[in-house]
């Protein structure tokens, strides 16, 4: 186990009373915002799983922000540009730019379905429009694979930082209980409305931390380009293709790039109930112009300049995800730097309690109602949503403390799961043209290929400077499903004229 | 357990009775759009290979940054643009079938 560096300790033992005082400070407005949200709760499905459709375009934005920044951008990414060098930032900001394009199209095709059918996950669309519980099911693995990922990695990251925070009262096993109760009493008091509302707070918090550590960064290392220049004999392949480690290639880039954001951004299944919780399908060029201005502020003003500086001021640090924590002791003012790592832990808890939250959701809503208990009535899925919850966090806390992982490698391998259901998603609002059997298949092996290939079951047939392997798995999903869609025949004309028709209609 | 796979009970007819109005590549201000978009991705990757190897700085920022925040801009302004032509033009739908297919 990598907890913090001695240094973070010593800097967190001499200023105790400040950090501890900020760490209260954090958690009051965290109840309130709690307690808020659940005196608007409305005990249905409606409500608790997608806030009754009635999130604004602000809230939808920063929810989007803050879930998907979580501790891979507050700590992997700047770690992984630590490593790799300028064609990480690019990777990470090129997948976003593509996701925010294919957001603002997606967006309202997804909300205008999502409330005529009264549509709240995934499953609920593909598996409906493809008339198929096995796709419904292919959503469901992909929630729990991209899920699961990302709760034992925020809870893992949370238990380090609690522990160091409290300098070491609490300790790391006792940190990650602490995150996964305080984060499963928030999700099952407040439902998506009390999640959206604490990341929008997390949201405006980060961003502002992450442009103030860049400026920071900039006024000790004589200006941007002295930061630069800083980097003496490693600066030319630090800030050019293909990079440090010499296999960022601009096919790795946009590969990578694929499950890193695009997955996460747009089709992992919060993004989705994100998407149907909007006020409405106007709102989604607002939400995407926004996002992208926030992602370009947070990366290149932030996570690029940390991971630089970074370089210059720590050339050998163990375990490059703590060099945004190393750095903001060392050029932040001792209150910011506090804050700072205090912001990381709300970019943790912002991305544990949606992850729960949907996993739930997915659970409940495309396996046990369809599968198991088909007669479940509203009342008896708000109360299992609730339950299922607490086995969600007990799985999570297990494997956080049995299977510690690096963030950044988890995060695109997930990504990377949930991408494969892009083309099932363009048959379903876009090309009517695309049949069953198409999605069924090639979602099935682009699935099977991402896993074997990501855990190196099996080895990836092109080199990875080239594609790497979810990419590969995308590409032939995608194959696969136009030449199937072209062998078979398509859904009935019913069946298209009540969602390609709906959307034709309404957009 | 209850399994269903309603599609292999539907009457779906042959592939020469699909209604071809819902399409991949759209009509109208849709396929600009769409033409634009795929456009700025194809450039975008062609910079990328054509100048993200040079090591060059520009103000302080490496030249591989310079390009994506380009992107980046260009992506904002094609969004904003193609929104703002949808809402002058109410009675054509972006990235659907043209108008006169569009009633069932």
């Amino acid at each position: 186990m990598n907890l913090l560096p001695p240094e973070i300790s010593e800097i967190v033992l001499a200023n105790y009373g400040l950090i501890i005082a900020t760490l209260v400070a954090y958690f009051v407005v965290f109840l309130v915002i709690t307690w808020m949200a659940k005196r608007q709760l409305v005990k249905e499905t409606g409500d608790y799983i997608v806030a009754s459709r009635n999130l604004g375009w602000i809230v939808v934005t920063f929810t989007m922000y803050a879930t998907v920044l979580s501790g891979v951008g507050m700590a992997g990414i700047p770690g992984t540009i630590y490593v790799v060098g300028a064609p990480f930032v690019v990777t990470a900001l090129s997948g976003i730019i593509m996701a925010v394009a294919l957001l603002w199209y997606f967006g309202p095709r997804i909300w205008v379905l999502g409330k005529e059918y009264n549509l709240a996950t995934p499953g609920d669309l593909l598996g409906g429009y493809y008339q198929s519980d096995t796709i419904r099911i292919y959503t469901v693995i992909a929630s729990v694979l991209y899920n699961v990922a990302y709760i034992v990695a925020q809870l893992l990251a949370g238990g380090i930082l609690l522990n160091v925070l409290s300098g070491n009262v609490i300790s790391f096993n006792l940190g990650v209980l602490i995150i996964t109760v305080v984060v499963m009493l928030h999700v099952v008091s407040a439902g998506l409305r009390g999640i959206a509302w604490l990341d929008s707070f997390n949201g405006v918090l980060i961003v502002f931390l992450l442009v103030l550590f860049g400026f920071a960064i900039m006024a000790a290392g004589g200006g941007v380009s002295g930061v630069i220049a800083g980097l003496g004999g490693i600066r030319d392949r630090f800030i050019s293709i293909p990079g440090m480690i010499g296999i960022f290639t601009p096919s790795r880039i946009y590969g990578v790039a694929i499950g890193l954001s695009i997955g996460s951004l747009v089709l992992s299944p919060s993004a989705w109930i994100r998407m149907y919780s909007a006020r409405g399908k106007d709102q989604f060029k607002k939400v995407g112009v926004l996002l992208l201005g926030l992602w370009v502020l947070s990366h290149v003003i932030g996570t690029f300049l940390i991971g630089v500086y970074g370089r210059i001021v720590f050339p050998e640090v163990g375990n490059p995800d703590f060099i945004s924590s190393l750095l903001a002791v060392r050029v932040l003012p001792m209150f910011f730097a506090a804050l700072f790592l205090i912001a990381v832990l709300a970019a943790i808890i912002s991305t544990a309690d949606t992850y729960m939250h949907t996993l739930t959701a997915t659970v409940v809503r495309d396996f046990i109602k369809p599968i198991m208990w088909s007669n479940m009535d509203d009342s008896q899925e708000f109360r299992l949503n609730r339950l299922i919850i607490i086995g969600v966090a007990i799985v999570g806390v297990l494997l956080a403390l049995t299977n510690p992982v690096l963030i950044t490698p988890l995060a695109i391998f997930a990504g990377g799961i949930t991408v494969q259901l892009l083309p099932a998603l363009v048959g379903a609002v876009t090309w009517s043209r695309a049949s069953t059997p198409a999605a069924l298949i090639s979602t099935g092996v682009g699935m099977v290929l991402t896993l074997v290939w990501e855990l190196g079951l099996v080895s990836n047939p092109l080199h990875p400077s080239v594609l790497p392997g979810l990419a590969t798995a995308f590409f032939i999903n995608v194959f696969l499903f136009v030449v199937i869609s072209y062998m078979t025949r398509p859904p009935s004309p019913e069946q298209i004229d009540k969602y390609h028709g709906l959307l034709a209609r309404k957009i | 357990m209850n399994w269903n796979e309603d599609w292999l009970k539907t009457n779906r007819p042959p592939a020469s009775e699909h209604p071809k109005k819902y399409t991949l590549i759209p009509s109208g201000s849709g396929r600009i759009a769409f033409i634009y978009f795929v456009t700025l991705i194809a450039l975008d990757y062609l910079a990328l290979t054509l100048f993200g190897g040079l090591p060059i700085v520009i103000a302080g920022m490496p030249l591989l940054i310079w390009i994506t925040v380009v992107f980046a801009i260009l992506t904002i302004a094609g969004i904003l643009w193609f929104s703002s032509r949808n809402s002058d033009n109410p009675g054509e739908s972006e990235y659907t079938s043209r108008p006169h297919e569009e009633q069932p």
